[in-house]
């Protein structure tokens, strides 16, 4: 499942014009917020940081988890950050940007 | 005195010669901005270090690019990545229930400025990290080979 398909399965997203009469229409996102807590969060951050499989398929990079999803990963934390919050729409202070191990760092 | 337990990340390695080998090593977890790095304690680092990726996304006060020791200049490059000294402020996690932030705590370190191969994603804690925030460190043995426990006493 990529991170649009995530997002439309689990959120209800529609589109509302809004600005109608001012500098022309605008378009923004009204979506459901989910009831997303920092104990969810912390969950999410122990497990994207010790599931074996996920060091295996992301070892090395940051990655942001989501109710046992990983919904972005690179190597850069600012752009895994912004796709993130383009998918799901919780505050951004409860997108958790996470270190993955990396498994050469065994042998150093 | 409030504690943080360490994880203990362990790794069994097989070496040529078909030998079954332990290994950890002491992590907690770290909350700089938005990032959540992964922490190592290594009491051989006499100054904390932050890899690139972290350190250019955070705010730090610079302390210099060169130093020296008695009067001769020491290097300050982090395994052949050249760094600069700066300090910052970092959070702590209890985990695994990490509802519990506590901190800040000065980071005073060593700033990569590129990339390092393998320990990108890391803050590594250095001696002067524990020195400078007032923060005990225990860790000893248990009675089952290869099991270690430990924990960071944090100010109260």
């Amino acid at each position: 499942m990529d991170i649009i398909q995530f997002a439309k399965s689990t959120f209800i997203v529609d589109w509302v014009e809004e600005g109608a009469g001012t500098e022309g229409p605008a378009k923004t996102i009204s979506a459901e917020v989910p009831n997303y807590q920092v104990e969810d969060q912390d969950n999410d951050l122990y497990w994207a940081q010790h599931h074996p499989q996920l060091e295996l398929e992301f070892g090395g990079q940051w990655v942001v988890p989501y109710r046992g999803e990983i919904i972005s990963h690179g190597s850069d934390p600012s752009e895994v950050f912004k796709k993130a919050s383009q998918v799901v729409p919780v505050a951004n202070d409860r997108l958790v940007v996470c270190a993955v191990p990396h498994p050469n760092t065994w042998g150093a | 005195m409030p504690d943080i337990p360490l994880d203990f990340r362990e790794k069994h390695l097989t070496t040529d010669q078909n030998d079954e080998l332990w290994s950890c090593r002491p992590f907690v977890v770290g909350e700089i901005g938005f990032l959540r790095p992964l922490c190592l304690i290594d009491t051989t680092a006499p100054f904390s270090i932050v890899s690139h990726s972290v350190a250019k996304h955070v705010k730090w006060t610079p302390l210099g690019s060169r130093a020296k020791i008695d009067g001769k200049s020491v290097s300050l490059d982090w395994q052949g990545v050249p760094c600069q000294l700066g300090e910052t402020e970092i959070y702590l996690l209890e985990q695994p229930k990490g509802t519990k932030r506590l901190g800040p705590f000065i980071l005073t370190g060593k700033l990569a400025q590129a990339p390092h191969a393998a320990f990108e994603n890391h803050v590594i804690l250095g001696m002067n990290f524990l020195a400078d925030n007032n923060i005990g460190l225990t860790i000893y043995g248990r009675s089952s080979p290869g099991l270690l426990v430990g924990w960071l006493s944090l100010p109260g």
